[in-house]
């Protein structure tokens, strides 16, 4: 791993399309932010992994005892509700962390 | 697993061994493709739907690039009367999306056996192309969305207690 030590307002770019600034250090948090093309997606990383860990739970198939799961609806049917209502995590966006 | 694409003069065709769906083989106008794959999975990029014939709302997002890989899905609505997602777009742009007709969401689940409930991904849903086929996992920044929301209980009255959990315990990692 490539290791810098930037302060406040300093930088680093990564290639020619993106760059990486620490706009505001307090305490053990760092505020940065990311300047990249559209196409390129940047995630919260944990975020990121308890997806990816989803997935890799969801892909173990539990075989027979799913499939008597899923009998076992059919009778019993599904119950609709109402999903959770959106809430933003306490700091988001592309385009900078509110504070 | 195996698989082997077939040039005809008109079209494509992937065979593919699958654990749960047998022998299948797949028309090109019938494979979803996800240039990206799914998180976890960036090789797994052709999918195919595989109706469930329990007449329940669930479908089976089968891989046909490796055919032990399936997923059970379902369509927000099997769930939830109102669900909404706010596709950004930068991702429209990515998947060709012209209108809202032609979006399709689809949800991850996956069956917790120790506590026997079904769980959704509301984290990470899929939405695809219904026109060009094409699919992308997105990884939403909703706080209140988890990626193991309970849906269904398998062995319990959904009018018991049970059902409090839905509002603040995701299941935990």
């Amino acid at each position: 791993m490539l290791v810098l030590t930037r302060s406040r307002e300093e930088g680093i770019v990564i290639g020619d399309a993106i760059e990486v600034k620490v706009l505001d250090i307090r305490g053990d948090r760092v505020r940065l932010g990311v300047i990249a093309p559209d196409d390129v997606t940047i995630h919260r990383k944990e975020v990121y992994l308890a997806i990816q860990e989803e997935n890799r739970e969801a892909a173990r198939d539990s075989g027979q005892d799913l499939d008597r799961a899923l009998e076992s609806l059919r009778d019993s049917g599904i119950r609709k509700v109402d999903p959770p209502a959106p809430v933003d995590p306490p700091a988001s966006g592309r385009n900078g962390d509110s504070s | 697993m195996s698989h082997t694409a077939e040039k005809t003069t008109t079209k494509t065709i992937i065979r593919v061994k699958t654990r749960r769906h047998g022998e299948l083989e797949v028309p090109e106008d019938k494979i979803l493709e996800f240039p990206a794959g799914l998180l976890g999975f960036r090789d797994a990029t052709r999918f195919a739907i595989m109706e469930d014939d329990r007449g329940l709302p669930f479908k089976w997002l089968q891989c046909l690039d490796a055919g032990d890989l399936a997923f059970l899905v379902a369509e927000p609505a099997a769930f939830f009367t109102n669900y909404e997602l706010e596709i950004p777009d930068e991702v429209l742009e990515s998947l060709e999306i012209q209108g809202e007709d032609e979006v399709l969401v689809l949800l991850i689940l996956t069956y917790r056996q120790d506590r026997k409930v079904i769980t959704a991904n509301l984290q990470g849903p899929l939405v695809l192309n219904s026109r060009n086929q094409k699919g992308r996992q997105l990884v939403l920044q909703v706080a209140s969305y988890s990626t193991r929301y309970p849906v269904v209980w398998l062995d319990r009255d959904p009018d018991s207690p049970a059902s409090e959990e839905r509002g603040e315990a995701p299941c935990s990692s």
